[in-house]
Order: C-alpha cells, then sequence, then structure tokens
C-alpha cells in the first residue's frame, strides 16, 4: 500500500475531527462555505476538465436550486428534506432544456450562450420579485431537530452542516471518480480531446455532453439547495457572472481533472482572501492576474505542475 | 406609425455602438481566433478617459476626449498583445478565451480601484440639446453616437478592404501560416489589428458615455452583446459586425417597445438562441 494513503486518512481524520476542537463559529463558517466551494468546483471539473465545456453558467444552477428549494419552503411550506429534492430536480430539468440547445453549438459561441445564459438568469431572478422576492430571499427555514433513540440532535446548528457539506464533497468526489472511470467518462474524455474524432467514431457527442452538463448542474443545485437552508437568505449574485467566473478561476488555477485540484482552487482563490479579509475590491484583479499567469505558465493548473514536476509526485496528487 | 419611427431610431442608435464595439471583436477574432472579451474593459476605460477630461478641462472639451482616448487604446493594444496573447498563440483557443475573461476581470477590477467603484454621469454639452426630427426625438448626443459610429465603421471598413494592411489583416486571418509564408508577418499584423479594435472600443466608450452610466463594470452587458452580434453576424465577418450590430439594436428595441421594457437585455439573448438554432454559422459566412 502506498504511503500516501496514510497522509489522505491522516487529512481526512483532521477533516473529520475539526469541529470537536475548533470552537469559534467564525472558523466552522469558514470550513463550511470552502467545502462548499470544493463541491461546487468539483461539478464544474466534471463538465470543464473531463468533457472540455467552457461553461460560464455554472452558479447559475446554484443559483436556481438554491431558489427552487428556498421558494418551495418560503411561499409553498414544503418541508426542507422534498424541497431539496424538488428544488435539485427542478434545475436539473432546467439545465436539460438549456443545455439542449445550447450544447450542439460548438466553440466559442457555446461559451458565449453560456455566458449570456448566466447574465439573463440573474436578471430573471433580480427582477422577478413576485416569486423570488428581488434582491434578497430570507427566512428560509432551519433544519428541525430530530430526535433518534432519546437523544435530541439539533440540525439547525452550523455545525451540522459542516458534516453535511462534508458529506456532500466525499459523496461528489466518489461519484465523480465513477463516473470519469466508466465508459461513458472515457467518451467524456473522447469529446474533451477532440469532438469530431469522437463523433466520425460514432459516440453520440450532444447527448454525452447533455449528461455531463447536467449531472454537473446538478451536484450544483443540490448544493444550492442546501446553501439556502445554511444561510437563511440568499441574493440574485449568487447565480451570477461573477460567482461563474470565479468557479472557472479556482478550476483552472487549481488544476482540472484533480481533486487536489478542486481543493486547492477554493483554498487559494476563496479561503485566503477571506482570511486575509482582502477587500472585495482588490479580488477581480487578484483573480484576473492569476488566470493569467496559471494559464500561460501552467495550463494544467497547480495541481497539474506539481504532478508534472516528478513521476513520483504524481501519485501524491489525487 | 409615430411610435415605430422612434423605436426604429432608437434602435438604429443603440445598434451603431453594438456594431462599431462588433466591429472590433470580430477583427480581432479573426486573427487570433479568441474573442477578446478585454474590450469590454477597454470599452469603460473610454467611457473614463471620457469622464476626466470632462471634469479636468470642462464639458467643452467633451468631443476632443476622443483623442486622448485613442493614444491610450493604442498603448492598451500593445502591451495586452505582447503580455497575455503573444504568449498563447499556439495554445488551444479555450487558453486564449479565459485569459481575455482573466484580462477583463484585471481591468475591471483596476478601474474599480483607480477610479472608485461608484457609478456617475458625464456631463457633455451635447445631452442636452434635443432635437425633433418630424415624428423622432431625440438628443444631439445620441446623433453623434449613430454618426460617429457609422463613420468608424466605415473608416474602418476601408481600412479592411482598401488598404495594403487591411489586406494584410484579411490574409493573416484567413490562413496564417501561408500569409506567413507570403512575406506577412503575423507578430505585427496582430499588433496592427488589436490597435485598430482597441482604439475602436474606446471611442465607442467616449461617445455611449454620456448616455449611460459610467462604472467600472459597464462594459460586460456592452462586451456581451457586441460577442453576440459577432456570433450572429459571422466571426470574422466585418459587414457581418455591422449589419448584426444594427439589428440587434432594433431587435432589442422593439421588443423592449412591444413586450416588456424589464427585461430588455433578454432580448438579445433570445434572439442569440433563436437565431443561432435556425443558422449555427451565422448570418454571413467568414
Amino acid at each position: 500500500m502506498h504511503p500516501r494513503f496514510i497522509v489522505y486518512f491522516l487529512i481526512g481524520l483532521a477533516v473529520v475531527l475539526v469541529p470537536v476542537f475548533v470552537q469559534s463559529n467564525y472558523w466552522i463558517y469558514m470550513f463550511t462555505m470552502v467545502g462548499i466551494f470544493m463541491v461546487l468546483v468539483s461539478s464544474l471539473d466534471l463538465a470543464y476538465g473531463h468533457t472540455g465545456l467552457v461553461s460560464l453558467a455554472h452558479a447559475a444552477f446554484f443559483g436556481i436550486g438554491a431558489y427552487s428549494s428556498a421558494i418551495l419552503q418560503v411561499k409553498l411550506a414544503v418541508p426542507i428534506l422534498p424541497a431539496l429534492l424538488l428544488g435539485t430536480l427542478i434545475t436539473a430539468i432546467i439545465a436539460a432544456a438549456i443545455g439542449w440547445p445550447m450544447l450542439r453549438i460548438r466553440g466559442p459561441y457555446f461559451v458565449l450562450g453560456t455566458l449570456a445564459i448566466g447574465i439573463a438568469i440573474e436578471i430573471i431572478i433580480h427582477n422577478w420579485d413576485g416569486l423570488t422576492g428581488g434582491v434578497s430571499l430570507s427566512g428560509i427555514p432551519m433544519f428541525p431537530e430530530v430526535t433518534i433513540f432519546g437523544t435530541t440532535f439539533d440540525l439547525s446548528s452550523k455545525r451540522f452542516f459542516y458534516y453535511l457539506v462534508l458529506a456532500v464533497l466525499v459523496v461528489t468526489q466518489i461519484l465523480i471518480r465513477r463516473i470519469v472511470n466508466s465508459r461513458t467518462g472515457r467518451t467524456f474524455a473522447s469529446i474533451r480531446e477532440n469532438e469530431d474524432l469522437a463523433a466520425a467514431l460514432g459516440m453520440n457527442v450532444s447527448g454525452y455532453k447533455l449528461i455531463s452538463f447536467v449531472a454537473a448542474s446538478t451536484i450544483a443545485a443540490f448544493m444550492g439547495g442546501i446553501y439556502a437552508n445554511y444561510m437563511g437568505a440568499i441574493e440574485p449574485e449568487i447565480a451570477g457572472s461573477h460567482m461563474s467566473f470565479n468557479l472557472l478561476v479556482m478550476i483552472v488555477v487549481g488544476g482540472t481533472r484533480s481533486i487536489a485540484g478542486a481543493v486547492i482552487g477554493p483554498l487559494l482563490l476563496w479561503f485566503v482572501p477571506e482570511f486575509l479579509e482582502a477587500a472585495q475590491i482588490y479580488r477581480p484583479l487578484f483573480f484576473g492576474a492569476i488566470l493569467i499567469i496559471v494559464i500561460i505558465f501552467m495550463p494544467t493548473g497547480i495541481a497539474g505542475k506539481l504532478r508534472s514536476l516528478h513521476p513520483r509526485m504524481a501519485k501524491w496528487i489525487p | 406609425m409615430a411610435e415605430f419611427l422612434q423605436y426604429t431610431t432608437n434602435g438604429l442608435i443603440a445598434g451603431s455602438s453594438y456594431g462599431l464595439l462588433a466591429l472590433a471583436m470580430t477583427l480581432i477574432y479573426g486573427i487570433l481566433s479568441v474573442p477578446n472579451f478585454a474590450l469590454g474593459g477597454i470599452y469603460a476605460l473610454g467611457a473614463f478617459v471620457a469622464f476626466y477630461v470632462v471634469q479636468w478641462m470642462g464639458p467643452g472639451y467633451y468631443l476632443f476626449s476622443i483623442v486622448p482616448a485613442v493614444v491610450i487604446g493604442m498603448i492598451i493594444a500593445i502591451v495586452t498583445e505582447r503580455l497575455v496573447f503573444r504568449p498563447l498563440y499556439s495554445a488551444p483557443h479555450a487558453a486564449g478565451f479565459i485569459a481575455a475573461l482573466g484580462l477583463y476581470s484585471i481591468l475591471e477590477g483596476s478601474w474599480a480601484i483607480l477610479f472608485d467603484p461608484t457609478w456617475r454621469k458625464i456631463a457633455s454639452p451635447y445631452n442636452d440639446i434635443v432635437l425633433q426630427l418630424g415624428p423622432i426625438c431625440l438628443t444631439m448626443q445620441r446623433l453623434i453616437i449613430f454618426v460617429f459610429c457609422m463613420l468608424f465603421a466605415l473608416a474602418t471598413y476601408y481600412l479592411v478592404y482598401r488598404t495594403l494592411t487591411g489586406k494584410k489583416i484579411r490574409a493573416a486571418s484567413e490562413n496564417k501560416s501561408v500569409a506567413q509564408l507570403m512575406g506577412i508577418s503575423p507578430f505585427t499584423t496582430t499588433t496592427m489589428t488589436f490597435i485598430v479594435g482597441c482604439v475602436l472600443v474606446m471611442i465607442a466608450g467616449v461617445l455611449d458615455a454620456p448616455a449611460a452610466l459610467v462604472g467600472a463594470s459597464m462594459g460586460l452587458t456592452p462586451i456581451t452583446k457586441a460577442f453576440i452580434v459577432v456570433a450572429l453576424g459571422g466571426l470574422g465577418s466585418v459587414p457581418g459586425a455591422i449589419m448584426g450590430g444594427l439589428i440587434l439594436g432594433l431587435g432589442e428595441n422593439y421588443g423592449a417597445a412591444y413586450i416588456s421594457s424589464m427585461y430588455k437585455d433578454l432580448f438579445s439573448y433570445g434572439l442569440f438562441i433563436v437565431v443561432l438554432l435556425i443558422l449555427p454559422n451565422g448570418l454571413y459566412r467568414r
């Protein structure tokens, strides 16, 4: 057994034990949020890193997932779990509806389309205030208390959300791994490498692109629903093009097709600036500069660069 | 009928501005195969140049601000081409596009830091003069926008189709390697194209500034629409960009007038999707 598994185990152990040892709610919040970003970035990686779809609409589906679940709970008094699942389903359908015409379009047109969709959805959420509460939608309920075997669990605690996000992150990684190593995943890879050749070989390129796009969007939507309950209030910006751009920067800088990349991206580009309390105003400049430096000098991202340093290193970066 | 003429006028005015931006983008795309999204940040810079010239020298100098705008546009063109796009000549096109996004972010962020992120208005003397041409009502500023955009578009058309430099640009756009064999340097041609594109965009920024709010992120929506125009008009096609811009402006205004003005920006996106489904290669072939 390779020694790296010991390291992974220790890291995993530390991550699980964080809420036990960390008292400050602020840090729990920071870790939970960075976990949410990791889920979003991993799902984007499925569409971008593995299938080659540059999507600037990823945050839009995160937002739609959040808003669908929230609206069901706030306006229609649907209980939390059904609202979450229903919201995810609704978003998946929307993603399929949007993706189907979009994915037939090639190259820069497609990216433009996703950008247009991203901007359009933010505008719609913002303006349709009868449905979405306009500038912000609040009053999203907390998880209730659950009593099992005589012990009452207060699921409304922020610590519970930490574990929930962690669980989603782990399940997402397992899910993505299984997809990528399957026949579907290999089809994604051929589409990424040479779409025309894949089509010429008889692969259903549009169909598989749709699967990748919808799968990525669905994961983001599910995370969105959880995010809505976590925050209690949401605003249209979470679905916007700035957010989508940030996610794209995270995956490009962190490294595509790599779990380490999906971890490094949010840590470097969200956790560090938040931790340093870097003013919001400096971030676009910083993000843009890092993006350009990385894309010129390290196109495979930080994770890719680390892997390429030495053959032995590649084993250590998952 | 009178309203229809008014909407048509508004549409043509907005469309001329989109056309100019689209023209810049299509020229750069033709030679680089990368949609230069950073032009949005340059557009905002043009508006800021106009703002500060007016602030420091008075509203009378508004039109004069085109001069510094052109100069700054040239400098920015050379700098960005050298630093950002040249290293990516041989990289896959997605890399260039991502770099352009990064560059846009840098520009927008810089303007917010340097010029303060608050939105503001420019006092142009032409904003206050209102003309009445029969049933149509428009400010002098908007007439200037239309006239100047059309003039510069025609000037660019002349440059691209009637001069030697333009021929080089067209040759390099069609086939870089063969152009190189013919003695056309892809480096200088690309730099030339960048200069033309950035200057056009700076001018568009100066012209549009008094008719809109000036702010660091003012370029995002126009550049997205310009991108849509280029996609519709055919990537690399000059007449396609100009015609497409006018059509988009008209479509947007008719939509806002007859359907809903709150979702005005969405019409461009809707139009885009509808047209792309029918004509995946746009209106004009390259």
